[in-house]
């Protein structure tokens, strides 16, 4: 290898990590770009430390007994919930359902299948297709 | 593009299809995986960064930054609704009620633009495997 080409070699390998470098810095601010319009537009959110007395962030309980979504508790009468559109709370609030229905379960699984099947339905028939097609090919030669 | 690339790709794509149906997998399991996930992603847009450039690839680079941004959010959206990993290191979040439906939206976008994402993809990384293929069959033959 004469020199010319190895100058040439490492032009290109600094360009590649200089381009490998953008890459993590364009990503980077994309984050960084999300969270800060996320926060913009929910200004009321945020990120708090975990402590017992911690109000439940989806329906405002203070129970303490929960803090765990395998362990959502039944309505006991007792417990206030805050309304996710009103704001106020209740012992009879619907915040019980939406805390043992809806917070922290997959809802999303049938559009996710809507959009996945027909993928591996098209796909798995250009598969069979061709396949087809390449036989008669081999079986008419 | 190397066959090693290729097969690291087709790897995270398996695990992103899981990952994305949190309903068969449950949800902890989602959120680690996700977490997983993300950085192997950007793993994977820094190694494609090399392919910033070139003329007439301005569709492709469109769609890379909707990816981008698909993703970001999802993945900011995530950790803000996480019920798993999130308290795991001690924190929670609230807001709930704007970034659950946010992590949805951002979710649907992010499989539609991959899915389209892989499709255009597609022959390139197979044309590495027929190559691949081609010098084997060459070297038992010769």
């Amino acid at each position: 290898m004469n020199l010319s080409s190895k100058e040439a070699k490492r032009s290109r390998g600094q360009r590649s990590a200089r381009k490998r470098l953008l890459a993590a810095a364009v990503v980077g601010a994309v984050l960084v770009g999300a969270l800060g319009v996320g926060f913009a537009l929910a200004p009321d959110s945020g990120l708090h430390p975990l402590t017992a007395d911690a109000a439940c962030p989806v329906a405002g309980c203070t129970n303490g007994a929960c803090h765990g979504y395998d362990a959502v508790p039944e309505p006991d009468g007792r417990s206030e919930m805050r309304c996710p559109e009103a704001g106020c709370t209740s012992v009879e609030c619907h915040g019980w359902e939406t805390l043992a229905g809806r917070y922290h379960q997959a809802s999303d699984m049938s559009l996710n299948l809507w959009i996945l099947m027909p993928v591996v339905l098209v796909l798995g028939l250009w598969v069979v297709s061709r396949r087809l097609s390449k036989g008669e090919r081999h079986a008419g030669a | 593009m190397r066959a090693p690339r290729v097969i690291f790709d087709i790897v995270l794509l398996a695990l992103y299809l899981v990952a994305a149906n949190p309903a068969l997998t449950g949800v902890p399991f989602h959120e680690y995986l996700g977490a997983g996930i993300f950085v192997l992603m950007v793993a994977h847009a820094v190694a494609s960064g090399e392919g910033l450039g070139g003329r007439g690839r301005w569709a492709q680079r469109v769609l890379n930054g909707a990816l981008l941004v698909a993703l970001a959010f999802c993945v900011v959206s995530g950790a803000m609704v996480s019920g798993t990993l999130l308290p795991s290191l001690g924190f929670y979040a609230t807001g709930y009620y704007f970034w659950g439906p946010l992590h949805a939206l951002s979710a649907k976008v992010l499989l539609a633009a991959l899915l389209v994402h892989v499709v255009l993809r597609a022959p390139g990384a197979l044309a590495v495997f027929r190559h691949r293929e081609a010098q084997v069959e060459k070297r038992v033959s010769g």
